[in-house]
């Protein structure tokens, strides 16, 4: 997000930054320029109206760092005590690095030779800071482009998916509409033509995903129900695994207390409170009960 | 002008000075001749000492010593161009590809500023990106957790941390931490370091840390084992036998180290982690997963599940 006020601090570190990257961008537009740095265009000219007053002790026109730009395009002067390209705070170099281990991630799109750059590159930068901050890649970025893909190309996704309600592994054919980030997960929305509704999935849960050959057409669609059962609880024990598979908030937990529990599928819930090894019992409703209890016979009746 | 810009216009002045300069300058000379120091001694003095530091946390490094030791003169100041250049060997234009491109996967995400920096000085170097020969995706980090910074930082200065932890009962814990390394692993950061109150080696999950993490000011504080010992490591874990309804199972079967195939049940075999973990993992299957062996973990998910039928008797 373009920002709008800066400390001093930020302000120096843009300053110092902008002078090497106008002399190598002569003549960019104001606005352009903002982009670049993510701040709005009045914090921009700020800067520079700052920058034009700087320059080496003395500070005659002859030592003063000379910008132009009155026209909305910018250019630079007199600046070579700040020409140097200033060097990487080990937060950037940590971006960098694990931004590297992600593109690893491409494998299938990447030769041998982009590989080992990339590692060469990556153990360069690691060197610098002598610290092991990485990320194992996924497979999800490939799985994304895929999908993003097939959206941007209105064509319909092949995918096996791997679902957490019912532990299968489904085939399915959708139509793709939008990404969006719940709680730093990655999710996606569209029109599973296999179950003929709108569905929500998760990104990390696709098994396998290609573009469509199929030529589906869309229904028009009914209005879409999200129905959620939700289960009344006691608290027996204080549980973090249950409290995150529910997503409750840490401080309506009491023992003996009473909390409302909230999914899409029965099924994920009886096995979420299962799980739950009894840190949360439900009471209601009565067929929900009865389930949990037939699911635990059932189970029992594997160990007899 | 404003008093923002005026702070950060003496900051620059006197950045471009110490660069500038062949020979060290003294604060006498500072004073008089770097625009934005003025009043009393005293105040010029403070002020050139939190400048010092301002500089310092921006990563540049102001060197202090004299023009002649023989004379004795006073001490001075200055940066040398070769620590305050970025130095990243030879690059070509597509290694700027894809470190522009590394860059752009914080979009959003925790180190999003720092990105965007990075970004500016690749563009700075003059040297033409060639993003022809990548036919490569945009990756994307998830985690906007405001600990990720601190903590990154404090394992690259090597300085103790404390931070709230969420336990296993919700309770939460203070932890001092000498924090090794930090790695994502399945849409999570984990955070390797020596807890030094049990004065052993933990793993904590990002998101469960509680408080904003407080980092020491002292650095080099410890030193980071050449080969950090993995949690994930299984030399001499105990193993489970599981027996698995076709088709089911997806998650225990993904950590399976051997699987029998069978006529209605497969077989199959993993080392224990978690003991804990497993049991719900085994529980939340129901009925299309069995525990074989060993007897200690068979027994405990026939306990919980007496336990589970009583409470909902």
């Amino acid at each position: 997000m373009a920002k709008t006020v800066t400390s001093p601090l930020d302000q120096t570190a843009r300053l110092l930054d902008l002078v090497p990257f106008l002399l190598s961008h002569q003549g960019i537009s104001l606005s352009d320029l903002a982009k670049h740095f993510k701040v709005e265009s009045n914090v921009m000219l700020d800067d520079l109206n700052t920058l034009w007053m700087c320059g080496l002790p003395g500070y005659t026109p002859l030592e003063l760092i000379d910008l132009a730009f009155d026209s909305g395009f910018v250019t630079i002067r007199n600046a070579a005590p700040l020409a140097y390209v200033r060097t990487m705070s080990s937060s950037e170099i940590v971006a960098l690095a694990v931004g590297l281990d992600l593109l690893r991630e491409n494998s299938e799109k990447l030769g041998a030779e982009q590989s080992n750059r990339i590692e060469l590159l990556a153990k360069k930068l690691r060197d610098q800071i002598g610290a092991q901050i990485s990320i194992t890649p996924s497979s999800n970025t490939a799985h994304r482009s895929v999908i993003s893909t097939a959206i941007k190309e209105r064509v319909p996704v092949d995918m096996t998916y791997y679902s957490t309600n019912s532990d299968e592994e489904t085939r399915r054919v959708v139509t793709v509409y939008d990404f969006f980030l719940d709680n730093d997960v990655e999710y996606f929305q569209g029109y599973c033509h296999s179950s003929q509704g709108m569905r929500t999935f998760r990104v990390d849960r696709v098994v396998a995903v290609s573009l469509s050959e199929s030529d589906e057409v869309i229904p028009d669609l009914p209005v879409h129900k999200n129905e959620s059962v939700r289960v009344d609880a006691t608290v027996r024990t204080l549980d973090r695994a249950s409290a995150e598979a529910f997503g409750l908030v840490l401080t309506d937990l009491r023992i003996g207390g009473s909390v409302a529990l909230q999914a899409f599928s029965p099924e994920w819930l009886i096995r979420s409170l299962m799980a739950g090894t009894g840190a949360l019992v439900a009471q209601a409703p009565q067929e929900i009960v009865l389930q949990i209890r037939q699911s635990i016979d059932s189970t029992m009746a594997l160990y007899e | 002008m404003p008093t923002v810009s005026r702070k950060s216009e003496r900051l620059v002045n006197l950045t471009i000075a110490l660069l500038a300069t062949k020979r060290y300058l003294t604060k006498s000379e500072i004073f008089r001749t770097v625009e934005g120091y003025d009043g009393a001694p005293e105040a010029m003095e403070r002020m050139f000492e939190r400048d010092k530091d301002d500089l310092r946390s921006l990563g540049i490094a102001i060197e202090l010593g004299t023009f002649d030791p023989i004379f004795e003169d006073e001490a001075g100041y200055r940066i040398t161009p070769s620590s305050y250049q970025l130095n990243l060997g030879e690059l070509d234009g597509t290694d700027i590809a894809l470190l522009s491109l590394a860059a752009t996967a914080w979009s959003g995400a925790a180190l999003e500023r720092e990105s965007t920096s990075a970004l500016i000085k690749l563009a700075s170097m003059g040297i033409d990106s060639d993003s022809e020969a990548l036919s490569l995706l945009t990756p994307l980090v998830s985690g906007t957790d405001q600990n990720f910074a601190l903590i990154t930082q404090a394992i690259v200065r090597r300085s103790e941390i404390e931070f709230e932890y969420l336990s296993a009962d919700l309770s939460s814990q203070v932890r001092k931490i000498a924090p090794y390394s930090m790695r994502g692993q399945s849409g999570s950061w984990y955070l390797v370091g020596l807890d030094l109150e049990k004065d052993s080696l933990r793993t904590f999950r990002l998101d469960r840390i509680t408080s904003k993490a407080t980092v020491s000011k002292k650095v080099n504080s410890f030193e980071i084992p050449d080969s950090i010992p993995d949690h994930n490591s299984d030399e001499t874990r105990e193993v489970a036998i599981i027996r698995v309804r076709k088709h089911r199972g997806h998650q225990l079967r993904s950590l399976a180290t051997m699987i029998e195939t069978g006529e209605e049940w497969d077989e199959i075999q993993l080392s224990i982690l978690d003991e804990s973990w497993l049991v719900r993992k085994i529980l939340w299957h129901r009925d299309d997963v069995v525990v074989l062996e060993p007897r200690a973990l068979r027994e405990r998910v026939i306990a919980s599940l007496k336990e589970l039928r009583a409470l909902h008797g």
